[in-house]
């Protein structure tokens, strides 16, 4: 399923560590790049290059928030509500939100679209409610137009 | 003030490398390399006093010399996983002064003879991450970074390495645990990371903004540096500033210079919609929180790591989160309980399940259905964690319940007897 690329991109990740076990979590993050999730067939692949059980590569697939073992929407929005973002609103714009995309917390919009979930303290509290995009980009500040510009963008794209 | 960490705020485009070189830049680390022995490197930032700014304040210099000497590969590790809620420090200066990180690894790297130091940073600061990697071929490319560093013998290379969500990563052992491509779940304590760390080898884990500090230390001396601060407490700190301010931020400030009063009122620009300030939590979720309306006069003493003490708390990272008079406190409590029985590795029982029954202590007596009983077992439940789990995470997740029931008892109290919060809290 992974294409030579990325296999080939995992054997040399492989290479940069005094252990090889090292490279199995850049390997998941490349992979996922690529599937979009983290299915058996993948796991197995880089498991094989990495040395080590599927079993093991599964739990640490599991273990991390990141990765996700079933597919997400086309775009995942985390969107953090701990207590320093609730401070500047962050719970209602969740609801608001849910409300918007017509799924809740944990789901998927019905078009497959964008997955909404919650996120822990991203690190943004400063600039406070805030969302991270497809695990790359942060938004901040956010308000609710800035969210239905946010939406419409995501959907559009 | 002139900045040392946040020099960004005072140098445009610090974080490019001609910039930073314009400013001193690896002339800290040229010394070092060029002057210094490692140990000569050690015993400098023993003498200025550098504490660790991760949370512990454990002396940085005293750590390096622990490793075990005639022992071979030794590592350095980063821990730039910075995850405590109200905490976003790391993150500025990793994207805006990424090379005083990277200068600060090297010569931290030089003065215990590692030839390969890692930087673990969280997978949601891909940005951060971007910062750090470019930094390092800009290094690489000037010499500074590789095989011969300065003409001499020494090389280094600096591995950017990507976390993918979990809190407890930024627990030291758990931290290895997930270098090493396993379960962010912390080790058994002894052996020490010192002498059993990155694959069984001796190992080095340090915060950011600690290796943030030691270029000024080599650069302008310990003796300088140390009279910055306070006795114990020395160099400038990064507060973050968070929660219901005017000018949330961070702000560096010298350790014993600043108060509450000073971070709030002055440099936040106070609360905002002229509220009365109800709570500080000093050190994000982990540590209790203090109140003026309990405690008036903990809003005027000097922070440092031992100032919090009389009030039951501590400044851990300083990530210094203000709720307004509004804010109800069970439902902050439920909040941060909630981030804890989240982030719970699952690994020891007491942590495991004790934060699960907390949680829906909290939030039977939000709903409004808890008993008088429920306030006495939730610091019981509080209680049984505490001392009893196998790293700090379980004390941690104590915090939230135990400091809100000690001061804000009556408002518990009056949840169960009014079945519920009577002005819903934000
Ligand atoms: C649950 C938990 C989370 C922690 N998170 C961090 C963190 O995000 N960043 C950090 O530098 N230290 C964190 N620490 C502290 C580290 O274990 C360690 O003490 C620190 O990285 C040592 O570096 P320092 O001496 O330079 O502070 C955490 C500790 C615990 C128990
Ligand atoms: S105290 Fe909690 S987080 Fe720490 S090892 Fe035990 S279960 Fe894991």
């Amino acid at each position: 399923m992974l294409s030579e690329k990325t296999i080939n991109d995992i054997k040399l990740l492989a290479t940069k560590y005094p252990d090889k076990r090292s490279a199995l979590m850049p390997a998941l993050h490349l992979a996922q790049k690529e599937i979009g999730h983290l299915p058996d067939a993948v796991l197995d692949d880089i498991a094989e290059i990495i040395g080590v059980s599927r079993t093991e590569a599964s739990s640490v697939a599991t273990f991390y928030t990141m990765y996700t073992r079933e597919p997400r929407g086309t775009h995942t929005i985390f969107f953090c509500n701990d207590l320093p973002c609730a401070l500047r609103g962050a719970d209602e714009m969740l609801e608001q939100l849910e409300h918007k995309l017509g799924c809740k917390a944990g789901q998927t919009t019905a078009d497959g679209k964008i997955t909404l979930r919650e996120a822990e303290c991203l690190g943004g509290c400063d600039h406070a409610p805030v969302a991270l995009i497809d695990g790359a980009e942060h938004q901040s500040d956010l308000t609710l137009e800035k969210l239905d510009a946010l939406v419409a963008r995501l959907i559009n794209s | 003030m002139e900045h040392l960490i946040l020099r960004d705020l005072d140098i445009e485009n610090l974080k490019d490398i001609s910039v930073y070189e314009k400013h001193g830049g690896y002339g800290a680390f040229r010394k070092a390399v060029k002057e210094l022995t490692p140990d000569q490197v050690t015993d400098a930032v023993k003498a200025s006093g550098l504490r660790g700014r991760g949370g512990a304040g454990f002396p940085a210099g005293v750590k390096w010399s622990f490793l075990p000497k005639g022992v071979f590969p030794r590592y350095l590790v980063v821990n730039a996983d910075e995850s405590e809620p109200g905490t976003f420090k790391d993150r500025q200066i990793m994207e805006r002064n990424a090379h005083q990180v990277i200068e600060g690894i090297a010569i931290a790297s030089y003065a215990i003879q590692c030839n390969h130091a890692f930087i673990y940073i969280r997978g949601e600061f891909p940005y951060a991450a971007d910062c750090l990697e470019r930094a390092i071929v800009e290094a690489e490319q000037r010499g500074y970074l590789g095989a011969n560093i300065f003409e001499t013998n020494y090389q280094l290379q600096i591995t950017v390495h990507r976390g993918a969500g979990a809190y407890i990563c930024g627990e030291e052992t758990a931290l290895l645990e997930s270098m090493e491509g396993k379960l962010g779940q912390p080790r058994v304590k002894p052996p020490f990371p010192a002498s059993v760390g990155l694959y069984n080898k001796p190992t080095v884990i340090n915060n950011v903004e600690t290796l943030a500090n030691v270029p000024a230390i080599i650069e302008r001396g310990a003796e300088w540096y140390a009279k910055i601060g306070t006795p114990k407490s020395t160099g400038p700190k990064v507060f973050c500033l968070s929660g219901h301010v005017n000018r949330p931020g961070n702000y560096e400030a010298a350790f014993g210079s600043i108060s509450f009063r000073d971070l709030i009122y002055d440099l936040g620009g106070g609360i905002r919609g002229n509220k009365k300030l109800k709570a500080i939590l000093p050190a994000g979720a982990s540590g209790p929180m203090v109140s003026p309306l309990v405690n008036p006069e903990v809003l005027d003493v000097k922070l440092d790591y031992e100032a919090l003490a009389p009030f039951g708390s501590t400044l851990g990272s300083a990530s210094v989160i203000v709720m307004d008079e509004d804010t109800c406190i069970v439902w902050a409590a439920k909040k941060m309980t909630h981030f804890f029985k989240n982030e719970s590795c699952g690994k020891c029982t007491p942590c495991r399940e004790g934060t699960y029954w907390l949680l829906k202590m909290l939030e039977r007596i939000d709903d409004g259905v808890g008993t008088s009983a429920d306030i006495d077992l939730l610091t019981n439940v509080a209680t049984q964690i505490q001392g009893r789990t196998l790293c700090p995470l379980g004390d941690f997740a104590t915090s939230p319940v135990m400091g809100s029931v000690k001061l804000f008892r009556d408002e518990y109290e009056r949840h169960i007897q009014e079945h519920g919060c009577w002005a819903r809290g934000k």
